[in-house]
């Protein structure tokens, strides 16, 4: 086993505004607005966003886009001319690959455009009856001296999932683009377009020996492409935690790659349950060039705003933190840095059998409901949706939750284009996991070193694959993740693919017993609870561990709202 | 008394109407004319049931609560024998004659011995429980039995996955208690009754857990000669797991009964000697113990420990004579679980 690097709470240079290495040529972000920005505002923007950042001209037919590893019909696109050349020929949707994109049309009307899964993102606005955007929030609000209302909303969406599903952000006003959309403003209207949608699946659950071992053989081999192309001319860096989706990625990419592949993991310290002995075993038999990065509360801590003040949306997972300072790690290794994200929405990973025992059962009352479904799909998350009533003040409540937020989950649960169990869950998944979570995440956490994150198993074709695979092949009895298991079992031992999932394991209930008990007192007491949202003999009856329940998950609601308390500071929102 | 809505303190004649004097809200209780607890108390048993208002519960649990509260409250033998104690002392110092004191105390003690079984008739609870809703409306939390209704599933796949692991009960009460409290949902953990509940469910459910060969099943019983058969049955019976999953006897045994003395209910029917040890056996031949008895927070929090606990598992022919084919946890129920014992919530 590697020895682990000890990364120590040490003075450093704080990221949460500059990027510590710049990402290679050709990656800046991007911005502008439907009108021509006045040069204080391009000066606001370029130094929220870098000076690589590209700003939308004036005139018909400009174009600016941040995008990485593009493909379309297999055919890498390379320069700003070619995406041009996509969007006259209207196949943004069809490509494979990251881009979020902002043009002018023949008529000097600005559109925007993400990709379809949601590899990158922007945010936009309607300010003085202009569209703007940028690449990131911060920069938006600040160019464009932007109102920085709370959504309430949006509070209570983040509180229930640990992210905030949609279009909207912790802004009044402000929303993000979604995955295979295209907004623009045409005549002082503001319009939006699906690019792709996600395709539906098979009507049949199951299927035959031969359709398996055609359907194992045309994902193993879709698995080399996108992974294949995802690696770099030099050493390539790869996130290892020693599951299914992290070994599999690695095996493949040492398998392809004729340069150093670079592991990472993270350990919390040996006292702490983790996963470091499948991620050596992996490792060892990829024969990768392993890395251990040791984090201690303490350094967790220390790097907590710098790490929320990089996210647009906050993001109230306990890895985030751990994330950001691996690609510090891997920053001095190389520029690209791969990961497993992808495997468990796409392929029938946990969260289904939960909520296909919901199913089953139904409400334990036997009430009719016509969201249970939904509030089920927000209760599966495991953070406070059940709480919401009692944590909010009763005006704070009134606001966030009216109408309930299960209500904007039914289009997705009653689509005729997934017939079965699994595929509705795993569309769900796709979009929200994927597009409003784990992807931007990723993005916003590897830029401020200078790296490029890849999702291979987010790809298009991946997730277009995924759902052309019977639902049965993907859960298959208890066994989740099936057909992706079987089309990598010569390439890891039995051990890594037979294991269950486990799941990453932050140890934040023992930081927020001992070592962070004060940090957390200071930040909810002190801060959160300042702006009268929350009731506050409830957060502090959280912090006190009383009457908690049955699954307290103290420790994970409490980072759940020193996140939310970091990003609301950081981006000075107000009620 | 205090009223169990302003919590305001009255004497007996300020409530010579039934009501509160300040809130005017109905007692639905008064122990001065025989009631075995007031409204505070029966609220406070409530509170302790529900945890607070955090765990849902069934009329049962209150009916224990009670039980054990009565059991509490009557003179303790320990007092008497410490009077008589005092005595003693006061006789050496003072005058011998407080030696009849001594022994009258400790007469006293010794006729005081705790019934073993409960003290709280159940038509008596039955009786307060009306009243109560009556008065109160229904207590938050109280979980109640739904009628058995066909589910249409509306997606084709549903029977085709199975899950890792299930708890087949001896009860509906006790399903009805572990599903109002989400257990199946946050332990991906399907449950069910060996009588066929929920009748909705059962037939597709054991059908689906058939579909996984590495099942785990664990059996949640009271203390009964039935109850002590159930994970014998389950590793046994062709209909349920013979020889297609790892059975696991998790539920209340007369040694775990032992610490409930008090709430037992007298034997009845005889105790198959193959599932048991002669101590049980002993046991079990003069009563049993509903698992009901223990406060519902405390049993899935146990419960949740036994299903995550692998360590401290015994092959049960350890323990009784034809019990080789599943396994024993005797740990999980043998105390009480912590705060924490909810699950492992550092996940990120």
């Amino acid at each position: 086993m590697a020895v682990p690097i000890v990364l120590t709470p040490r003075a450093g240079p704080s990221f949460a505004r500059r990027n510590l290495r710049e990402r290679p040529a050709g990656h800046g972000r991007i911005a502008g607005a439907s009108h021509e920005l006045g040069e204080d505002a391009k000066a606001l923007l370029r130094a929220s966003l870098g000076e690589g950042t590209r700003i939308l001209d004036a005139g018909p037919g400009v174009l600016v886009a941040d995008f990485d590893s593009c493909t379309l019909d297999g055919r890498p696109i390379t320069s700003v001319l070619d995406l041009g050349a996509v969007i006259r020929e209207d196949r943004l949707g069809e490509i494979e690959g990251a881009f979020v994109v902002a043009w002018r049309d023949h008529a000097g009307d600005l559109h925007l455009a993400r990709d379809a899964i949601g590899h990158r993102t922007a945010y936009y606005a309607l300010h003085d009856g202009q569209l703007v955007f940028a690449s990131h929030l911060a920069a938006l609000l600040d160019a464009f001296g932007l109102p920085r209302r709370l959504d309430l909303r949006s509070v209570a969406a983040f509180l229930s999932c640990a992210y905030i599903p949609g279009r909207g952000t912790m802004v009044q006003g402000v929303y993000e683009l979604l995955p295979g959309e295209q907004v623009g403003m045409q005549h002082g209207t503001l319009s939006r377009r699906t690019l792709w949608a996600m395709p539906a699946e098979p009507a049949s659950a199951a299927a035959t020996p031969d359709e398996e071992a055609a359907l194992r053989t045309n994902l193993r081999a879709a698995l080399e492409r996108v992974i294949g192309a995802a690696l770099p001319d030099g050493p390539v860096c790869a996130s290892l935690s020693g599951g299914i989706d992290s070994s599999l990625v690695v095996a493949i990419a040492r398998r392809l790659h004729r340069q150093p592949v670079c592991t990472f993991s993270i350990t919390f310290g040996d006292q702490y349950k983790n996963e470091l002995a499948y991620s050596s075993q992996v490792a060892a038999h990829t024969g990768s060039e392993h890395h251990v990065v040791h984090l201690l509360a303490d350094t967790v801590i220390a790097h907590l705003d710098d790490t929320i003040a990089r996210m647009d949306k906050p993001n109230g997972d306990p890895l985030t933190v751990p994330n950001a300072l691996l690609f510090g790690e891997m920053s001095r290794y190389g520029d690209i840095a791969l990961n497993g994200e992808g495997g468990d929405p796409s392929f029938g990973g946990p969260k289904n059998l939960p909520m296909l025992l919901a199913e089953l059962y139904g409400n334990p009352d036997g009430e009719q409901d016509a969201f249970e479904r939904e509030r089920n799909f927000l209760r599966a998350h495991l953070k406070c949706f059940d709480e919401l009533r009692t944590m909010l003040t009763s005006d704070s409540y009134a606001e966030a939750c009216t109408p309930p937020l299960e209500q904007e989950l039914a289009p997705w649960f009653h689509d005729p284009r997934w017939p079965t169990f699994v595929g509705m869950l795993m569309a769900i998944n796709v979009q929200f996991k994927g597009g409003h979570h784990i992807l931007p995440k990723v993005d916003a956490l590897a830029e401020p070193f200078g790296m490029l994150p890849r999702s291979p198993l987010f790809a298009k074709s991946i997730v277009e694959l995924a759902f052309a695979i019977p639902s049965t092949l993907k859960l298959s009895g208890s066994t989740e993740k099936y057909l992706l298991k079987e089309s990598v079992r010569d390439l890891l031992p039995d051990s890594i693919v037979d294991r269950a999932k486990s799941g990453m394991l932050v140890p934040v209930e023992g930081w927020f017993q001992t070592t962070l008990a004060t940090q957390a007192r200071t930040r909810i007491l002190d801060g959160l609870s300042r702006n009268g949202i929350f009731r506050r003999e409830m957060l502090e009856q959280l912090l006190a561990g009383k009457n908690l329940g049955l699954r307290p998950r103290r420790g994970v609601k409490i980072w759940l709202l020193i996140t939310l308390e970091a990003h609301l500071r950081a981006l000075r929102i107000e009620l | 008394m205090k009223c169990s809505k302003c919590q305001s303190d009255c004497t007996y004649p300020q409530r010579s109407d039934g009501r509160c004097p300040t809130c005017k809200h109905r007692f639905a209780f008064e122990p001065r004319t025989g009631d075995i607890i007031s409204d505070a108390g029966f609220q406070s048993a409530l509170d302790a049931v529900s945890s607070f208002g955090s765990v849902r519960f069934l009329p049962d649990h209150v009916y224990y609560e009670l039980a054990r509260r009565r059991k509490a409250s009557g003179v303790p033998r320990t007092v008497m024998f410490a009077f008589s104690g005092v005595a003693v002392v006061a006789a050496i110092v003072a005058t011998p004659l407080l030696l009849l004191g001594a022994a009258t105390f400790a007469g006293i003690g010794a006729m005081l011995k705790p019934r073993p079984t409960l003290n709280v008739e159940r038509s008596t609870f039955d009786t307060m429980w009306r009243r109560w809703i009556a008065i109160n409306g229904q207590p938050k939390g109280l979980i109640v039995r739904r009628e058995a209704a066909g589910t249409p599933y509306r997606h084709s796949d549903v029977q085709h996955y199975s899950f890792d692991r299930a708890v087949i009960c001896d009860r509906p009460e006790t399903v009805d208690l572990l599903l109002a409290n989400n257990f199946h949902f946050e332990n991906n953990c399907a449950v069910l009754a060996v009588t066929g509940y929920p009748e909705h469910a059962f037939s597709l459910v054991r059908e689906m857990l058939k579909n996984n060969p590495r099942l785990s099943v664990y059996a949640l019983h009271d203390a009964t000669p039935e109850g002590c058969g159930l994970a014998h049955r389950l590793a046994s019976d062709e209909r349920w797991f013979r020889g297609s999953a790892r059975v696991v006897e998790v539920g209340m045994r007369p040694a775990h009964a032992r610490k409930f003395k008090g709430v037992w209910t007298a034997a009845s029917g005889t105790v198959d000697k193959r599932y048991v040890t002669d101590d049980e056996r002993m046991w079990l031949e003069k009563y049993r113990c509903e698992l009901a008895a223990i406060r519902p927070e405390q049993v899935i929090k146990r419960l949740f420990t036994a299903i995550t606990t692998e360590a401290t598992l015994e092959q049960a022919s350890t323990y009784v004579e034809s019990g080789g084919d599943y396994w024993v946890d005797s740990y999980s129920f043998s105390k009480d679980s912590q705060a924490s014992d909810g699950g492992d919530d550092s996940f990120g």
